[in-house]
């Protein structure tokens, strides 16, 4: 009984169409991967996942503290009048960053990380890094949905029928993460400045994106350059939802969208091409 | 349809240049200095084609591209050029345990180790218990694997890969890992696969692991496929052709070959190999841990024809191994000796000297007998001839068909004690060993800095079976003129002229002691001694605080002989004899002035029946036939008082006997205090029929 024909060849399309059904086909290992990263990094804490929404809790008050008690950025026409308003807001923006982020540092260091796995069995590769990034956004998953409940219902109430289009938005930030992640992962096969280069990109990012002040506050002359940034647009469209409760505007949405498709398929393609020869250059 | 088919395979690397540059491979720096980066060929063109069913071995030195070869088969690494077409799919034993991590628990590693194999979970679940079992670690299996012992860790992660059940097992060098249990576990493993009718594609420096697994062999050198076919042939190939290399040499000499591959000899008779792909081989064990001299580094530094010195640094212990091997026109002679740089402790030092499964006759000494038929449940070697001491000369007879010649074998040691021993080896490797080995005793070890001689194995080839009998029954035969004794398996046979004399049970000595009696046919020997023309020969009882020892030398027309008695604790001795057992050709008997006939033996005879009627103390007894020698037992004037008695045997042993019989002076029985005491002295006389 044979079971599928494997043929290896330098000249072996790489069949960019494939990678939905494989994908699929590897989900087992993928949700494997992801679950054994994550009993690696709680297995032996005390309070295991409650992390994944304290971490976030915390770094939102420290930034919400030294952005209003040392130096205060609130202000006449800023729109931020009382504290709360200023760390749910800090909050609703950073939870997507760190997801963002994280995903994107772990996805570019994954290859490496697993190098041994890599050199040793035969399976879809791209499960490598999108198991990174599912960390990620197990963590995501976990911290946004108990922070909206926790903070909104308690203190800042219900958001609206805005929270509604908060779907589209994630699935437009999933696409963009997996895209730049693969790209990262392989161009960080090859060359390991890519991981450096990541970390620093992303402090870039952090503060070029509008998590501790609103869009309004960025120089006119600067925004559309500004706006380029896909994260500040879809940060943007994640205070619309939450907190102005409003259907974040087809503009903000088009040109992340966009993004992500460019980079989902610019990142499928170069991965598949490369994929063959990632075990030689680890 | 073959189920791996390879068609002009290349596979090409970039040289890496990390470690001369600061900024790393293909680096900015290189770049900028105009440095082009190299490659490297590992495979050049392979073209090999596996069918279904088959076991293929893949042999061929470090950096030859075995591995690389399987891995491209694996799908892990990709071919430069060429096409890999594999049907069907394939579990890989390259390093076993990928993505295990340390702090999952046993159970949930499976789980992930599997998925990556390409299992579903429901797969899992129902061979689950049956991984654990295989893996021998019930209790441990909810244990993170980082409190696992390495052993335990290899276990599951084999239990894990070959409970997948692929197609194709692709099994790297991982059973040189986990204790030795396992390792056998794992080679009958992949022998049953293997007769399951998996595909098995195998890479192992052990040849002749590769020889008994494999239907085929691909010998790989530099990146191409120099050699393929039967095992047998392309290993030899390998051990040959690889001769231009620092640790081989090739020796010949009439009808012998013997090849020295770094670390193993394999001698060839007449183009027909003696020994298996394992060949010849030594191994020391320091402090718990085998060290195989085929693990160490060597060098051929004096070549000749027929001669040779190799030293082979060991890979983990401070010691050099020399040898020295000889080779003449029908022996070979291998000097073993080792040269320690700093004290060692070394506990056994022991040479297996493997022999083809043609071999199917033993000699131990004075023993010979079959090698047993192995079994599918010989997992490890069984002993199948081994004394506690003393044998130095052994021999291996061809079965009938075979064309392998008798060997004779002698060890000789040089300061260290030795002993043999003749095994079968495991059933998946096949045939025969000798195990020469030194157990250092406490007071040797450690071996002190400086050289130590081990032991030189002389290895002779027979005309015949029986003249290798002889040659190993030749340090325990007294001759003397025409008469000719040997001392085999506590009695002494007589001939003369080449013709047997004695009869069955031949000379022998028996005593009655604390009720028991007690034949020197059933004493635990040791080794003869030689003395110029005198045998001497200790053997202890296994039940009774006494030992015999026979001194033998020649005497005018057959030989004299004293027999001693040590007696260790106080002893009983009721009465004691000499006798020399005859054919019953002998039909007439003479006792001093006393003689008379022996009667017929017949059906009705079922006890011994002494014939002569005086029993009074004699210092000679004869028997006589038509047309043989008259054999003449004679006691020595220093010889205790003994009765002579002509003795018919029970109707089954057909034998006429002459005894010199020591009972107590007075009535009652004799009290032997601690020491050494006279039990006969005298001889026997084989006078020529005339």
């Amino acid at each position: 009984m044979l079971s599928g024909r494997a043929i290896y060849s330098n000249a072996a399309p790489s069949r960019p169409w494939a990678f939905l059904p494989e994908l699929i086909r590897h989900r087992e290992v993928l949700v494997r991967l992801v679950a054994k990263d994550l009993k690696v990094r709680y297995r032996y804490a005390l309070i295991g996942f409650a992390w994944a929404v304290l971490e976030p809790l915390f770094l939102t008050l420290i930034l919400a503290f030294v952005f209003t008690m040392v130096f205060d950025i609130r202000g006449e026409g800023t729109g931020i009048e009382s504290r709360g308003q200023y760390a749910a807001m800090i909050l609703v923006a950073l939870i997507p960053w760190q997801f963002f982020s994280n995903g994107l540092s772990a996805a570019a260091n994954s290859l490496v990380d697993n190098r041994s796995l890599i050199g040793k069995v035969r399976f879809m590769r791209e499960v490598v890094p999108l198991s990174a990034i599912g960390v990620a956004l197990v963590n995501f998953l976990i911290a946004y949905p108990v922070m909206l409940l926790v903070g909104f219902i308690l203190m800042w109430g219900l958001p609206g029928v805005g929270a509604l289009y908060l779907l589209a938005i994630f699935l437009i930030q999933v696409a963009l993460v997996a895209g730049l992640g693969l790209l990262l992962a392989c161009g960080n096969a090859y060359y390991r400045d890519i991981s450096y280069m990541t970390g620093v990109a992303l402090t870039f990012l952090f503060y070029a994106s509008p998590i501790l002040y609103l869009v309004d506050m960025v120089p006119q002359s600067l925004y559309y350059f500004y706006m380029l940034n896909p994260m500040a647009c879809l940060i943007e469209a994640y205070r619309f939802c939450l907190i102005e409760n409003a259907m974040p505007s087809v503009q903000l949405l088009a040109w992340p969208a966009t993004a992500a498709a460019l980079a989902l398929g610019a990142g499928i393609v170069v991965f598949r091409r490369l994929a063959p020869n990632l075990a030689d250059q680890l | 349809m073959p189920i791996i088919e390879i068609d002009d395979l290349w596979k090409r690397y970039p040289t890496r240049r990390g470690a001369r540059t600061l900024i790393g491979r293909g680096g900015l720096s290189d770049y900028l200095r105009g440095v082009k980066s190299g490659t490297f060929d590992a495979l050049k063109g392979i073209n090999l084609s596996i069918e279904q069913g088959e076991s293929v071995g893949l042999i061929g030195a470090n950096g030859s591209g075995k591995s690389t070869l399987l891995k491209i088969i694996a799908g892990v690494s990709a071919p430069s050029q060429g096409n890999v077409v594999v049907e069907g799919r394939v579990a890989s034993l390259l390093e076993l345990g990928a993505g295990f991590h340390p702090i999952l628990t046993g159970r949930e590693n499976v789980y992930l180790n599997a998925a990556l194999l390409g299992l579903r979970k429901k797969t899992v679940d129902t061979l689950f218990d049956s991984i654990v079992e295989f893996a021998e670690l019930a209790e441990f299996i909810d244990q993170p694997v980082d409190t696992y012992s390495s052993g335990m860790f290899v276990r599951l992660a084999f239990s894990v890969a070959i409970h997948c059940d692929p197609d194709v097992f692709l099994v790297d060098e991982v059973l040189a890992v986990g204790d030795e249990a396992f390792q056998r576990k794992c080679r009958q493993r992949i022998g049953e696969l293997r007769d399951q009718g998996k595909t098995i594609l195998f890479v192992s420096h052990d040849l002749g692991l590769v020889n008994a697994l494999c239907d085929r062999v691909y010998l790989l050198d530099h990146g191409e496929l120099i050699e393929r076919g039967e095992p047998r042939a392309t290993i030899d190939y390998y051990l040959r052709r690889v001769g231009a290399e620092a640790g081989v040499h090739t020796m010949s000499a009439g009808p012998l070959e013997a090849v020295f591959s770094n670390g193993r000899i394999s001698l060839f008779h007449e183009h027909t190999e003696l020994t298996p792909p394992a060949g010849w081989t030594l191994q020391a064990n320091a402090l718990g841990a085998w060290h195989g001299a085929d693990t160490a580094a060597w060098e051929v530094t004096e070549r000749e024809p027929t001669r040779c010195v190799a030293r082979g640094r060991a890979a983990r212990l401070p010691l050099i191994w020399e040898w020295e091997l000889t080779l003449e026109a029908d022996a070979f002679e291998w000097r073993l000796a080792c040269h320690c740089e700093r004290a060692v402790e070394l506990g056994i030092i022991q040479a297996d000297l493997h022999l083809v499964a043609g071999y199917g006759r033993w000699i131990y000494g004075d023993l010979e007998d079959d090698f047993p038929e192995p079994s599918p449940e010989d997992t490890e070697r069984v002993h199948v001839a081994a004394t506690e001491e003393g044998v130095r000369v052994t021999g291996a007879l061809p079965s009938d068909a075979s064309p392998v010649p008798p060997l004779l074998i002698e060890a000789t040691e040089a300061n260290l004690p030795l002993r043999m021993a003749w095994t079968n080896a495991d059933y998946i490797t096949g045939g025969r060993i000798l195990e020469v080995a030194s157990h250092l005793p406490e007071s040797l070890r450690p071996v002190p800095e400086g050289n130590a001689k081990v032991a030189t194995i002389r290895c002779t080839i027979a005309k015949t079976p029986a003249d290798a009998r002889n040659a190993a029954l030749q340090d325990r035969t007294v001759t003397s003129g025409a008469v000719e004794a040997r001392f085999v398996r506590g009695a002494l046979a007589l001939s003369r002229d080449g013709k047997p004399v004695t009869h069955l049970l031949h000379c022998w000595a028996s005593i009655h002691a604390n009720h028991l009696w007690q034949d020197s046919q059933t004493l635990r020997w040791g080794a003869p001694e030689r003395d110029c023309d005198i045998l001497r020969v200790t053997g202890a009882s296994r039940r009774l605080p006494l030992k015999q020892t026979w001194e033998i030398r020649p005497h005018a027309d057959g030989i004299a002989l004293a027999i001693w008695l040590d007696i260790a604790e106080t002893t009983q001795i009721l009465e004691h004899h000499f006798s020399v057992m005859l054919p019953a050709t002998y039909d007439r008997w003479e006792i001093g002035e006393e003689r008379g006939d022996f009667p017929p033996i017949t059906p009705s005879d079922s006890d011994w029946s002494h014939l002569n009627r005086d029993f009074a103390p004699a210092t000679g007894i004869t028997a006589l036939s038509p047309a043989r020698p008259s054999v003449n037992l004679w006691a020595a004037p220093e010889c205790p008082p003994v009765r002579m008695t002509a003795v018919n045997t029970a109707y089954d042993q057909q034998g006429r006997v002459l005894q010199a019989l020591r009972t107590p002076d007075a009535p009652g029985v004799m009290v032997l205090e601690t020491g050494r005491y006279p039990l006969f002295e005298g001889g026997v006389t084989l006078m020529p029929v005339e």
